[in-house]
């Protein structure tokens, strides 16, 4: 199974741990630049009354050439090339990011700091904390549908790998645990340098310079 | 403009009119008339204005204008016989030799020329930016520089495209250089000519181009390597080199040579005889734009930007009802009642506030706010120099080095995608502090060597 990822970028909001991050764990990485659709109209407003019509209008390409090529330089800077696609668009940000979730499907929407108008996109949420990532727990929640676990848990297990990472379980409710993560160790809390639990649970899943992975459970 | 936005500035103007309802509805505090009390409510209402943008600045400009002579403090007459200033005057003429110069697009050759020569190393390429945008806000609006140069300057550091930090120093650096130059001539900011004028009626003193220069290079002089300093240390680049392009070995055209000569020979005029006015001989170097082919009517009309023009209709309106009806002695008695009554204090304090203002406004409207309270300050207080105190308001008006609001050189840089709004925040509040120190150290020193007061 192929990591596909999207990471939107903008220019207050670059990403760049998440960014680390995919290099590593995915297979495809989606670059989504987005440009705030209001920042030339608030340039407009700024210099409308000393710039005449035709100096704007002139101004208003260059800008946006300098944002295509700062958006590039994101890609020219990253190590790694192959299965990197860097997508730019002008618009509202969630908006644009919602478009390219349904176009692209990516299995996971990296970034660096959680946003909650992220969580209710029809993809994983990871937020990076840029930590050296030795121990994840599976938050598994006491109302979860035993065969979407199943999925997510082979997605995880791939990740640790990649990561070289222990993968372990805590969980409440013995009989999901024997059902579906018996192999795995148990962990006592719900906390380790990686999380993985379910959006519903984001609101009780916190911790500092952690990593947080909020799956579609 | 959305919908919401545009219910917003409605709402925004609706409750900008309220405060002059309010004005208009409270007693009188002593020491105050009807008149100068509703000329600080027309003053409070042109800060809201200012800084909600409820309206197009330069439609704030003249609505400023239309409001004394509604609520019956001056004759209407009286109001529009104000755009007959010599700074409106300068103001045009500016604007039409600064398009000559852009026409003929010897600002490039300029530019790309001086960045050539400031060669490869990262830390003196961004002092070569720093100059550049200074040397070109001497001659033209600090605004239209930037913009003129945002292509030169993009092209040179987008290449290092793996130094963050060049790309974030490059751009501010080049709002800074155009904002630092802005205070250097009368033909940088919109804003001196202003000033100029103002302290010409109100203390009888004409002051020349050279003698603004004069007064304000050494602020410029200092600011340069300070402002290098803070930005190559807050964003230390990590390159050795930058890869520099080759200079087109294309000669100057006739429209180039033209242009550049009767830009050198209106400085050299306004050098020389500058008693002559200021207007007038800007005005001659206008004219020789058009005799010698340049630029014809229909570039002046694309190049004059009005609004600023507009906005001067409501400083000048502004400016004259608070002083006239006594509105700036009570502002200046409540500071000293707040401050003290210490000149240096007092001259501290007014660059603060003019620098605090501009971060928030328009550099013209601060201007035009802070100038008739340095003055009714000066009326008030002996051995504060009325012209010593409204030029260092004007200089620190320039300094918007903070807030992307606080001039559209910020905004515009921004725009590029190469720096976050805290970068600018960061190096910003270090170089408006600097900026307060260097403008009060030379008024204390230096103008006072000179004679100034």
């Amino acid at each position: 199974m192929k990591i596909r990822c999207l990471i939107p970028v903008t220019q207050e909001m670059k990403n760049e741990r998440a960014l680390r991050r995919a290099q590593k764990i995915c297979d495809e990485i989606h670059i989504l630049y987005v440009v705030d659709e209001t920042l030339f109209e608030k340039m407009e407003r700024e210099s409308a009354y000393v710039l005449n019509s035709d100096m704007l209008d002139v101004l208003k390409k260059t800008l946006m050439e300098s944002q295509r090529k700062e958006a590039e330089s994101i890609i020219k800077e990253m190590e790694r090339k192959e299965g990197v696609v860097l997508h730019f668009e002008v618009g509202d940000y969630l908006d644009v990011i919602e478009r390219y979730t349904l176009m692209s499907k990516p299995f996971l929407i990296m970034v660096d700091s959680f946003d909650r108008r992220l969580l209710s996109l029809p993809a994983a949420l990871w937020v990076d904390g840029g930590n050296h990532i030795r121990t994840c727990t599976f938050v598994l929640d006491d109302a979860i549908h035993i065969s979407k676990i199943k999925n997510a848990l082979s997605m995880v297990e791939k990740i640790n790998k990649i990561l070289g990472s222990e993968l372990r379980i805590y969980s409440k409710r013995e009989d999901v645990f024997k059902a579906v993560a018996s192999k795995y160790r148990r962990s006592e809390k719900p906390y380790a340098d990686m999380v993985v639990a379910a959006k519903s649970r984001h609101s009780s899943i916190k911790g500092r310079r952690i990593s947080l992975l909020y799956l579609n459970l | 403009m959305s919908i919401k936005e545009m219910k917003i500035k409605r709402w925004l103007f609706l409750a900008s009119l309220s405060i002059l309802l309010i004005f208009y509805l409270i007693p009188t505090p002593e020491g105050l008339t009807y008149d100068s009390k509703m000329m600080i409510g027309i003053m409070i209402f042109a800060v809201f204005l200012f800084v909600t943008e409820a309206l197009p600045l330069g439609m704030s400009g003249i609505l400023i204008m239309i409001i004394p002579p509604l609520l019956g403090i001056f004759d209407y007459t009286e109001v529009f016989s104000f755009f007959g200033n010599e700074a409106i005057f300068i103001l045009i003429s500016g604007f039409i030799l600064a398009a000559g110069f852009q026409k003929s697009g010897l600002h490039i050759r300029l530019s790309v020329g001086m960045l050539k020569r400031f060669g490869s190393s990262p830390r003196v390429f961004i002092l070569g930016v720093l100059l550049l945008g200074t040397s070109l806000s001497f001659l033209m609006s600090e605004h239209a520089v930037v913009s003129l140069l945002i292509p030169v300057v993009a092209v040179s550091i987008s290449g290092v495209f793996d130094d963050e930090n060049l790309r974030k120093s490059g751009m501010i650096a080049l709002a800074y250089g155009c904002s630092i130059g802005s205070v250097g001539t009368l033909l940088g900011g919109a804003r001196n000519p202003y000033a100029v004028s103002f302290i010409a009626e109100q203390s009888g003193r004409q002051i020349t181009f050279l003698e603004w220069s004069i007064m304000a290079l050494p602020i410029v002089l200092i600011m340069l390597p300070v402002v290098w300093v803070l930005i190559t240390v807050m964003f230390p680049t990590k390159k050795e080199r930058i890869p520099v392009k080759k200079e087109s070995k294309e000669k100057m055209s006739v429209d180039e040579m033209k242009a550049g000569g009767i830009l050198a020979a209106t400085v050299i005029l306004l050098l020389t005889f500058g008693s002559l006015g200021t207007a007038i001989i800007t005005i001659i170097g206008a004219t020789a734009m058009f005799l010698s082919g340049v630029i014809n009517w229909k570039d002046v009309e694309k190049a004059i930007p009005w609004g600023v023009l507009l906005l001067y209709g409501g400083a000048i309106t502004l400016g004259k009802g608070l002083l006239e009806t006594g509105a700036t002695t009570w502002i200046a008695d409540e500071i000293i009642s707040i401050v003290g009554s210490r000149p240096e204090i007092l001259l501290l304090a007014v660059i603060a506030i003019t620098v605090v203002f501009t971060e928030f406004m328009s550099n013209t409207a601060a201007v035009a706010l802070m100038l008739p309270i340095g003055m009714g300050l000066s009326a008030t207080v002996s051995g504060l120099d009325p012209i010593a105190t409204s030029m260092a308001i004007a200089i620190a008006g320039g300094f918007a080095f903070t807030l992307l609001v606080g001039t559209p050189g910020n905004m515009i840089t921004y725009s590029t995608g190469y720096y976050k709004q805290k970068d600018l925040l960061k190096v910003g509040i270090f170089a408006n502090i600097a900026g307060i120190v260097v403008i009060y150290a030379v008024a204390m020193t230096v103008w006072k060597f000179m004679g100034v007061w």
